[in-house]
């Protein structure tokens, strides 16, 4: 992967978790917090997890590895959808700034990082970095579905229809 | 993305979805073609859904034909009575592709194919994007899989590609 496939499958990354979040947007505050059985318990659930699995890897990246408690304590902070939003808008900046600043060493080299439970884990980083956009996708999907069976229309998050909308741009 | 970095996508893409077929083993029939309300409605439209999709852009990689008439008629979910007509059918379609990933050149991933889309839109994009698009969209359907699963009362197993990194180093898998 070089830096400019990464800077693209992030960009396709955030594009894809904007459209989700717009099509949750239909929700009623109810509906978005309704437990249906899934990964994770609710529409709301699910895109936490998604937003907080991307926090915790970028923060692994940076150099610092979250324990239990705080990404236990991550999931807490998002009531409604607006607050969600506008966390995430600020984390996609981050993002941004990090694959901006990637080379193709930096990404080729193994890096250690702390799993939840401190267990240390090394990767080089374009895997780990392929992993939260795969991770993102999975959990979009189930997304998807969750908002079918609330009745409410679901968006297309395909990667080709990435490539088209960013070819029209 | 390298020649290698794809085979090892499209390796972790044969080895997330046999894990997804051996977690829909002990469903019954009826839990088999039952409607969630899905995307395609039951845990067998999904993996139709997502065999038909592998299948038809490997198609379009595999035999480029100009204007191929390349139609999904096959993958019609009726077609797939049972888990077993669905492995039958994947196992061709996985090792085409395994086959195919081992020996794409860093020139092939740059060229661009063109083709008409089964609605009859001419696309073009180089082979690279569009083996990206296949294991992504894959994987959004796995995560519909999991959901499927659970509601249906069985166990989903994980499919994450870190997952599957691990197992290739040589930990056990659960």
């Amino acid at each position: 992967m070089t830096p400019d496939d990464i800077r693209l499958l992030y960009e396709f990354n955030a594009w894809a978790n904007r459209r989700t979040l717009g099509a949750c947007a239909a929700l009623s505050e109810s509906q978005f917090t309704q437990r249906i059985e899934s990964s994770f318990p609710s529409v709301r659930d699910t895109v936490v997890h998604i937003c907080a699995a991307e926090w915790i890897w970028l923060e692994r990246w940076k150099g610092r590895s979250p324990a239990k408690a705080e990404w236990a304590e991550f999931a807490k902070g998002f009531t409604g959808l607006q607050s969600l939003r506008d966390y995430w808008a600020g984390l996609e900046a981050k993002q941004k700034e990090f694959a901006a600043a990637l080379t193709p060493e930096v990404l080729a080299r193994p890096q250690e990082i702390r799993a939840l439970d401190g267990t240390p884990y090394t990767q080089p980083l374009w895997q780990m970095m392929q992993h939260v956009v795969n991770h993102g996708s999975y959990h979009r999907g189930q997304v998807t579905m969750m908002l079918r069976q609330l009745g409410a229309k679901p968006i297309d998050t395909d990667l080709i229809i990435f490539y088209r909308e960013r070819a029209k741009a | 993305m390298t020649p290698e970095q794809i085979r090892l996508l499209y390796e972790f893409n044969a080895w997330a979805n046999r894990r997804v077929l051996d977690a829909c083993a002990p469903l019954t029939p009826e839990q088999f073609t039952r409607n969630m309300g899905s995307s395609f409605s039951s845990v067998r439209d999904t993996l139709v859904h997502i065999m038909g999709g592998e299948w038809i852009w490997s198609q379009l990689w595999m035999r480029p034909l100009p204007d191929a008439k390349l139609t999904l008629e096959e993958f019609r979910a009726e077609r797939f009575p049972d888990l077993a007509s669905v492995r039958k059918r994947w196992e061709g379609i996985e090792s085409g592709m395994l086959q195919f990933a081992a020996g794409v050149t860093p020139e092939a991933l740059d060229h661009v194919i063109e083709y008409t889309n089964v609605r009859g839109n001419r696309f073009a994009y180089p082979l690279r994007a569009m083996m990206q698009h296949v294991v992504n969209h894959s994987t959004y359907h796995r995560g519909q899989m999991c959901t499927l699963l659970r509601q249906l009362g069985a166990n989903p197993r994980a499919t994450d590609y870190l997952r599957y990194l691990d197992v290739l180093a040589g930990n056990p898998e659960d």
